[in-house]
């Protein structure tokens, strides 16, 4: 008889492990995936396999804090599936995970991750460390290399989030698809769309009015909507500012107090005075 | 030798007696409800008695730290291992104290 999921379980005790390793133990997450060195039939693997992450995701950190933006547009090949996708998701109170690549990877992670953070704050008594937090994010990456590797899965998360200890400040993150982790002193930007963003966000930090560090949070939005804009002009995987329809980017900020999502009106009031 | 029936009544008497006695000694947790939710209380500092174990479940317990650590983990394990499978929604007392 198969056992119930929620079934008192004496033989196993969390303590020993972390959230993931409950959950393979209990048969609800993927065993990590085996890289497999030798090429197989049916599989991209040797040929012309490629990392597609279409989407642009873009954060970086201003005057109160760091400001993440994401595109809406959700593809499949050169299919539009969605144009009110989330790819800016919070996974705590004051941590957000922004993600490129394979939806279903990603919100899996993302699902993972925020248990995780609770799991260890419930049995360990204490919260996660940044520095745990972001280790577990490179884990899971890590744990699905394997399947990026069968070119299915990928995922290049931004992770962005408020440390208080030692000193109270905004720290950001970006990673590669095997899960090493990069933590960005102004900004970072992932996806196709990427490229583009990048290029304006460097500019805008060296020779713009002033450093991204140093901007008010109306100039810092104003800086997103374009950014992601002009992504979207190139990039048929972005959807940048649908005028027609009205979607515009998501865009949360995290700072001392927590995570701020920006209401639509907002943004369609700074889009109207400085990108439009 | 033949086990005769109320010596087993005895024997369990005797155990509740001796665990009772053992539990007196601990300070005592308190659980009031009002119209915003549950007050969970407790006097003694020394050690925690009252945790929390998901997002509207709190366990408060007096007894061995061995057991109620276990009973504890066994706890989060369960409503963790729920809320992920499912939804926050779904994790309910009800289920999770009958273990199933």
């Amino acid at each position: 008889m198969e056992r119930s999921l929620v079934a008192f379980d004496q033989s196993f005790s969390g303590a020993a492990g972390d959230f993931p390793a409950l959950l393979r133990h209990k048969g609800l997450l993927a065993p990590a995936a085996v890289v497999n060195s030798t090429p197989q039939i049916g599989t991209p693997q040797g040929t012309s396999w490629q990392p597609t992450e279409a989407t642009t995701i873009l954060a970086f950190k201003f005057s109160s804090g760091v400001l993440v933006a994401g595109d809406r547009r959700a593809t499949a090949g050169n299919t539009v599936v969605y144009d009110r996708a989330d790819k800016v998701l919070e996974i705590d109170r004051h941590s957000i995970m922004a993600i490129a690549g394979v939806p279903a990877t990603a919100w899996e992670m993302a699902r993972v991750l925020e248990h995780s953070f609770q799991y260890f704050r419930r049995t360990q008594l204490q919260e996660m460390s940044v520095d745990g937090k972001v280790r577990a994010l490179s884990k899971l990456l890590r744990d699905n290399f394997g399947f990026v590797m069968q070119g299915v899965g990928v995922v290049v998360p931004i992770f962005a989030t408020y440390d208080s200890d030692p000193k109270p400040e905004a720290r950001l993150y970006f990673y590669d698809a095997m899960g090493a982790q990069f933590e960005a002193t102004d900004y970072a930007a992932t996806g196709s769309g990427s490229p583009a963003v990048r290029g304006i966000l460097y500019y805008e930090n060296n020779w713009g009015a002033k450093p991204l560090q140093k901007l008010s949070e109306e100039e810092a939005i104003s800086i997103a909507l374009r950014a992601l804009d002009t992504a979207a002009e190139s990039d048929t995987s972005t959807g940048g500012v649908d005028r027609g329809g009205k979607i515009y980017p998501l865009i949360k900020i995290v700072s001392s107090e927590g995570i701020t999502t920006l209401p639509e009106s907002k943004i369609a009031a700074v889009f109207k005075k400085t990108v439009a | 030798m033949i086990e005769e029936p109320y010596r087993w009544v005895e024997a369990i008497a005797n155990r509740r007696e001796y665990i009772e006695a053992q539990l007196a000694s601990g300070s005592p947790i308190a659980a009031v409800g009002y119209h915003d939710g549950i007050l969970f209380l407790t006097v003694g500092q020394t050690r925690q008695k009252i945790f929390e174990v998901y997002d509207r479940i709190v366990m408060g317990a007096i007894g061995h730290p061995g057991d109620i650590e276990r009973l504890r983990m066994a706890a989060i394990e369960l409503a963790s291992t729920e809320g992920f499978t499912r939804a926050a929604a779904d994790v309910s007392l009800r289920r999770a104290t009958a273990g199933r």
